[in-house]
């Protein structure tokens, strides 16, 4: 137990650093975590002002097993990222307590780096990034004041000293973050414990969609390579949900699905069930994570993405990890399509496959409808106009509905949403005999022109039909464009217009003020300035590293790809070193002072250097015995620069100097030669 | 009687192939600035624990696939290059002048004064610097252009001592790195005997003339009383004491005579060397503080008696270079 | 056709030999109206010197010998009562005139020293309450021994300050030295020599010395080694604001000796060893190394431009 005590400046530091770093987990810890940070930050604290020593060693095992407990109470497992999170931050904090010596403060400020790191694993965006960026300037401030002398005790200083550096290292950050070769995971590790589930889910409820669109969050942003598709166009299919129980739809059983499908796989029956007829539309995404697996695309997609990702059987992307962090894919959508223009028997029962006793009379409406229409393609229409002329109201506020959902939805409320729609609509097709299915995602989106992107948003969920026709295969009819168009041609804002329930509980939503121009101007440059971040910063991923790279320096492998980035990181770090080390020790001098000395410089090459204290007149007098076939231009020369500094006191007139050094460069060229 | 004895931190010299190439990269001088031949960087233990630290940043980005932890660990990793320039340039373009230095007693510490030095603009901060690794002291060159630093430097035995090679390091601004010189001021400074408390003063050998110096009887100081023996002064008899007592006793006074005394090498017959030396290096300090002319006498030497700083100072300076070997005396000269 | 600068020079070159350097010094400290210290051997000119300044700058000159038992008033006069009139009269002392030779100044008590410096200083001479004042221009020249011989007062370091230059005269070269002894009695050559200007012009050229044009980047210069002299180590103290003006002062007379209408760092650094050197002490750590004069170091440890 030496008497050393971290400096003052730094241990401030080191607190208020700790204090920041910890914060955005807060709400993540256990509260015993959080009391045990609070009891460690005070007593170290007391510790400083001298009023308390030390913890004993028991109180710190002790601190440890309550510290170690409280975390299992809070997490219940010690499995996933959490509850090491939660250990990382108590081992910060209780640190704190067994500093003698310096390299215990060194122990705190590397973990406080690490703690700084982990709060990237749940946030990237960029007002984390900024406040993450304040977090390790502070740790560095607390390195810092480490290895200042005692009697040093400004720490705006020292945060300004730690700024500084860290500025004059993101260049080469930078040029570390483009060209270090990113290669895919080494191992798998673990993830958020829990992560909330966002999005469209994988069973469809009358009136969760409803409550889904309640919610303005980003769900992902495309952008198109060339133009942009019209909103009324934009269906993007997340799920295919195809299992009905009366009131809710779920997916297919996985097992009947078989495999993922990926290109050059030849192990699949299905991958060929797709025919292209021209139109293709290529297109990028970037997904916020879901905690789901499924990916959204326009219909019908093709191609390959990353390891995991794979297209199932009716032709979307589905990723074999649950999507936890941000997700950039390209892919290209074939928007003229033919899939599955033969359905075997077994898939042509399973599509048509109903509850037996579930929605009597659904199923009856749907037999009298069927018989008073002419054939298949009849019948559709009319059950379509009957949802558009039948008084079928499209709300955000549909009743709530018991056990025959379809029954009651039909025949008695006849008020509902896309779901509603999508689901009695495929019900309806089911009860005659044709396939079809319920397609739950997303629908239009908002086009920011400043980032050229589409941005799709929670409100924009939806759910529509496909159904099977012999010789065309399936087709996408949307029963919700016939009860109410304007949500497929400019979204759910201004289809639900009349009841004013769109976002009707955010009040303060950005998205429910797009009537106000700058407000939008505002609100389309910062969704830009975070689509741009979320492409090239958060979503530099080894692909995209790739194509990048290739477009400016051809094809790199990572050999070269490490040579360059050597190459360009010593050679900007030269240029850091310049503007570190080439900082003038002197004032700055005066112009003539400076063509005199430059002047000096080359005499001194010749071998006669002007000493320290040496007058310009004595120098001339001493070359000029030293070599008297330079003494006549040597004189020229130090009389004009006398006459300005000393005579005329002009120091900033350089003229006759210039004019006497080349005509002595001159003459010193002539005489050599 | 080795001037290298002196030196505080042996271990650093192990290697004199290290020494000569020192020697002849950083001659010795009293002035020198540090540029980047005089200068070594190296990371320090908390340095390579960073670089580790780094790398565990980007395995945990490459697994975690993500972005900005990989920008975490690039800008500590940028940071820790850009301190490389930081740490150099806190050493680089320093002047390290050579100060007085304070001589003193073996087992003591000798002081050494060197100056920090900088130009215009450039400033820095927590340099340390000492002869011993362990015992660095620090200093900061920021509002000032100019300071002075006061070293210590433990001594053991006389002689000439030059401490050697002065260490001067700095790890700011982050402590990854450490950047550090060794350079010679060719400082020196002279190191006398430790004084030993020899009981009494040494009384002359009557070599000389004016050797007998000091004698118990005087008149100006009184000393104390005796026993009346026979052919006392009258004047010197303490009647008012005889008149109390009827004891006859005489006052005994005392004096330097001429107070000028010599020290004599041969007053401590049998001891060694150091031990003459201690002794009369603590009459010196004795005689030098009551004020007294004294000279020396040690073999081959001779020191006329005088009294003043100037003079202690040539005398010390005799005892601690007496005897010791030629070729160091002009290390120090 | 020589000006009566060179003139000047040349006739007290004539005298005292091979000590051109010297004398320029001294005109210098005399058209700075400044006062000159003497710090040398006896025998080596001194009093030769300030009697040919004299003579050729056509100054009434005194000279006073400094012994211990001197008394101010020796210096500085008495009033002396007048039987015949029965009033005291003032009787000036040798201080009254417009060259003073103080000869060995070290000599005397401090009493009588102070009385000279106080005189030096405020150009006047305070008896008995009345206030004389000292003719003009009035130029004391003092000379002193070196302070290691015995039986001397060596002047406070507060005291020099009132010198505006010290100088060393030192042995002649061997060639002035033959001629010295070939040739005649300086002392002869001496009452020889013919005034070059008088008081008038004297005054004058004082005048015009101080008009001699000084650029920023030369008082950047001057201000530099001041800072040298406060921030280094190796000085026990700075120099004064007062040592820098008397720098300046120096420095814009020697250029005009040298025949220039501005200052140049030369002039600087031709003044300033006697300028700086009695105003400035050695720090007592800093002692042993390096054998050049503080001032000599000075100059060749502050760049002339920067």
């Amino acid at each position: 137990m030496t008497g050393f005590q971290i400096p003052r400046n730094s241990l401030a530091w080191m607190l208020l650093a700790q204090s920041a770093v910890i914060a955005p987990h807060l709400t993540r810890l256990p509260y015993w975590t959080i009391a045990l940070c609070v009891v460690c930050v005070l007593w170290r604290v007391m510790v400083y002002q001298g009023r308390w020593s030390y913890p004993g060693r028991w109180i710190k095992v002790l601190l440890v097993f309550f510290g170690i407990v409280g975390l299992a109470l809070g997490y219940g497992t010690f499995l996933g990222l959490d509850p090491w999170v939660g250990l990382l931050i108590m081992m910060f904090v209780l640190k704190l307590l067994e500093m003698h010596h310096k390299r215990d403060g060194y122990v705190v400020i590397l973990l406080g780096y690490f703690v700084a790191l982990t709060q990237f694993l749940y946030d990237q965006g960029i007002p984390s990034t900024l406040y993450m960026f304040l977090c390790v300037t502070m740790i560095t401030a607390a390195l810092i004041g480490l290895n200042q002398t005692r009697s040093h005790t400004r720490p705006a200083q020292t945060f300004k000293k730690a700024f500084v550096l860290l500025m004059q290292s993101v260049p080469l950050m930078v040029v570390l973050f483009v060209l270090f070769p990113r290669i895919s995971p080494l191992w798998t590790v673990p993830l958020q414990t829990e992560m909330a589930i966002t999005g469209v889910t994988d069973t469809m409820t009358p009136g969760n969609i409803a409550l889904l669109v309640q919610s303005d969050k980003l769900a992902f942003r495309a952008t198109f390579a060339d133009e942009v598709l019209p909103l009324s166009r934009l269906y993007w299919r997340g799920l295919v949900l195809s299992r009905f129980d009366g009131t809710s739809w779920t997916q297919e059983l996985q097992a009947l699905y078989g495999r993922l499908y990926r290109p050059g796989q030849r192990t699949t029956s299905w991958q060929d069930n797709m025919e292209l007829l021209g139109e293709k539309v290529t297109y990028s995404i970037i997904l916020e994570p879901t905690g789901q697996n499924w990916l959204f695309s326009l219909t019908m997609p093709e191609g390959s993405l990353k390891e995991g990702i794979g297209l199932v059987r009716d032709f979307r992307f589905y990723s074999l990890r649950e999507i936890r962090s941000k997700l950039h894919y390209e892919l290209t959508s074939h928007l003229n399509y033919r899939i599955d223009r033969d359905l075997s028997d077994f898939w042509r029962y399973r599509y048509t496959l109903l509850p037996k006793d579930s929605n009597p009379r659904s199923k009856r409406l749907a037999n009298t409808i069927r018989e008073n229409s002419l054939n298949q393609a009849d019948y559709i229409r009319n059950i379509l106009r009957r949802y558009n002329l039948d008084e079928f109201v499209y709300t955000l506020k549909p009743t709530v509905l018991g056990d025959d959902s379809v029954d009651e939805f039909l025949l008695d409320s006849k008020r509902g949403f896309c779901e509603h729609y999508a689901g009695s609509f495929v019900f309806l097709m089911r009860a005659v005999g044709i396939p079809a299915r319920v397609v739950v995602g997303y629908q239009g989106g908002e086009y920011n022109r400043i980032g050229n992107y589409v941005e799709v948003r929670q409100y924009d969920a939806h759910a529509w039909a496909e159904i099977w026709q012999q010789g065309q295969g399936w087709i996408r009819v949307d029963p919700t464009s016939a009860v109410a168009p304007s949500r497929i041609e400019s979204g759910l804002e201004s289809a639900v217009e009349d009841e004013n329930t769109f976002l009707a509980n955010l009040p303060l939503s950005w998205m429910k003020y797009r009537q106000i121009l700058w407000l939008t101007e505002i609100r389309l440059q910062i969704s830009a300035i975070s689509y741009y971040w979320d492409s090239w910063v958060v979503g530099y991923t080894p692909s995209v590293q790739m194509s990048l790279l290739t477009r400016y320096f051809g094809d790199l492998d990572r050999k070269r790809l490490g040579m360059l980035m050597l190459t360009t990181f010593f050679g900007l770090l030269g240029i850091v070193a310049m503007f570190i080390l080439g900082k003038r020790s002197h004032k700055l001098l005066q112009p003539i002072d400076r063509e005199y000395l430059r002047f000096c410089q080359l005499l001194a090459k010749q071998g006669l250097p002007r000493s320290v204290g040496e007058g310009p007149i004595h120098y001339a007098q001493r070359i000029g015995q030293q070599r008297p076939d330079l003494a006549s231009a040597m004189q020229v020369v130090t009389d004009a620069y006398v006459r300005m500094n000393y005579a005329e006191d002009q120091p900033e007139k350089t003229d006759s100097l210039r004019s006497a050094i080349r005509a002595f460069r001159f003459r010193t060229l002539s005489i050599s030669s | 009687m080795n001037s290298s004895a002196n030196t505080p931190d042996s271990t650093v010299w192990r290697s004199t192939r290290f020494r000569q190439w020192l020697d002849r990269r950083m001659p010795p001088s009293n002035a020198i600035t540090l540029d980047q031949k005089k200068i070594f960087i190296l990371p320090t233990r908390e340095g390579v624990f960073f670089s580790l630290l780094i790398v565990f940043m980007v395995l945990a980005g490459i697994n975690y696939q993500n972005s900005l932890i990989f920008a975490l660990a690039f800008l500590l990793a940028s940071l820790l290059m850009v301190s490389i320039l930081h740490t150099y340039r806190n050493l680089s373009g320093l002047t390290i002048l050579a100060g007085g230095t304070l001589p003193a007693f073996a087992g003591e510490d000798a002081e050494f004064t060197v100056m920090l030095s900088r130009l215009g603009a450039r400033t820095y901060e927590a340099l340390l610097l000492g002869w011993n690794r362990d015992l660095l002291q620090g200093a900061d060159l920021l509002e000032d252009e100019e300071v002075k630093i006061k070293l210590f430097v433990e001594t053991r035995v006389r002689g000439p001592m030059n401490p050697g090679r002065l260490l001067i390091q700095t790890n700011y601004p982050v402590g990854l790195f450490r950047s550090w010189t060794w350079v010679d001021l060719d400082m020196s400074t002279i190191v006398y005997p430790s004084p030993v408390p020899a009981g009494d003063i040494p009384v002359v050998s009557a070599s000389s003339d004016e050797g007998k110096l000091l004698a118990r009887e005087g008149v100006e100081d009184f000393y104390g009383l005796r026993e009346y023996q026979q052919g006392d002064p009258l004047k010197q008899v303490a009647w008012k004491s005889y008149a109390r007592t009827g004891e006859l006793l005489t006052k005994q006074f005392s004096a330097f005579a001429d107070r000028r005394i010599w020290l004599d090498w041969e007053s401590y017959p049998g001891m060694d060397r150091e031990a003459r030396l201690s002794r009369l290096c603590y009459w010196v300090l004795k005689l030098d503080a009551t004020n007294n002319e004294y000279g020396l006498r040690l073999p081959g030497v001779e020191i006329t008696p005088h009294r003043g700083v100037e003079h202690r100072e040539e005398i010390l300076k005799a005892l601690a270079i007496f005897e010791v070997e030629e070729f160091e005396l002009e290390q120090v000269s | 056709m020589p000006g009566p600068m060179e003139e000047t020079i040349a006739g007290v070159g004539s005298v005292l030999l091979g000590k051109e350097h010297q004398i320029k010094l001294a005109l210098t400290c005399l058209l700075s109206r400044g006062h000159l210290l003497i710090e040398d051997l006896p025998g080596m000119g001194k009093t030769t010197m300030s009697h040919a300044l004299a003579r050729v700058l056509n100054l009434s000159y005194n000279r006073i010998q400094f012994t211990s038992d001197l008394l101010p008033a020796d210096v500085l006069g008495v009033s002396i009562y007048d039987k015949d009139s029965g009033e005291f009269n003032f009787h000036p002392g040798p201080i009254f005139s417009q060259l003073v030779l103080a000869d060995e100044i070290n000599r005397t008590t401090p009493k009588s020293q102070s009385a000279l410096l106080e005189a030096m200083e405020e150009r006047q001479v305070t008896i008995e309450g009345q206030t004389r004042p000292l003719p003009i221009p009035f130029f004391v020249i003092a000379t002193q021994n070196p302070n290691t011989h015995a039986g001397t007062f060596p002047l406070p370091e507060s005291q020099l300050d009132r010198f505006l230059m010290r100088i060393e005269l030192g042995y002649p070269d061997a060639v002035a030295e033959r001629i010295l002894l070939k040739g005649e009695d300086r002392r002869v050559v001496l009452e020889r020599l013919e005034p070059t200007m008088n008081t008038r012009q004297l005054q004058a050229f004082q005048d015009e010395a101080e008009q001699v044009k000084v650029s920023e980047a030369l008082l950047d210069y001057i201000q530099r080694l001041v800072q040298h002299t406060r921030a280094a180590p190796e000085f026990a103290y700075g120099l004064s604001p007062r040592g820098a003006l008397a720098l300046l002062r120096c420095a814009r007379s020697w250029a005009f000796i040298e025949n220039r209408h501005h200052v140049v760092p030369e002039d600087v650094q031709a003044v300033l060893p006697s300028v700086v050197e009695h105003r400035l002490r050695e720090a007592a750590d800093f002692s042993g190394h390096g054998g050049s004069a503080l001032a000599q170091r000075l100059l060749t440890k502050v760049d002339v431009i920067g």
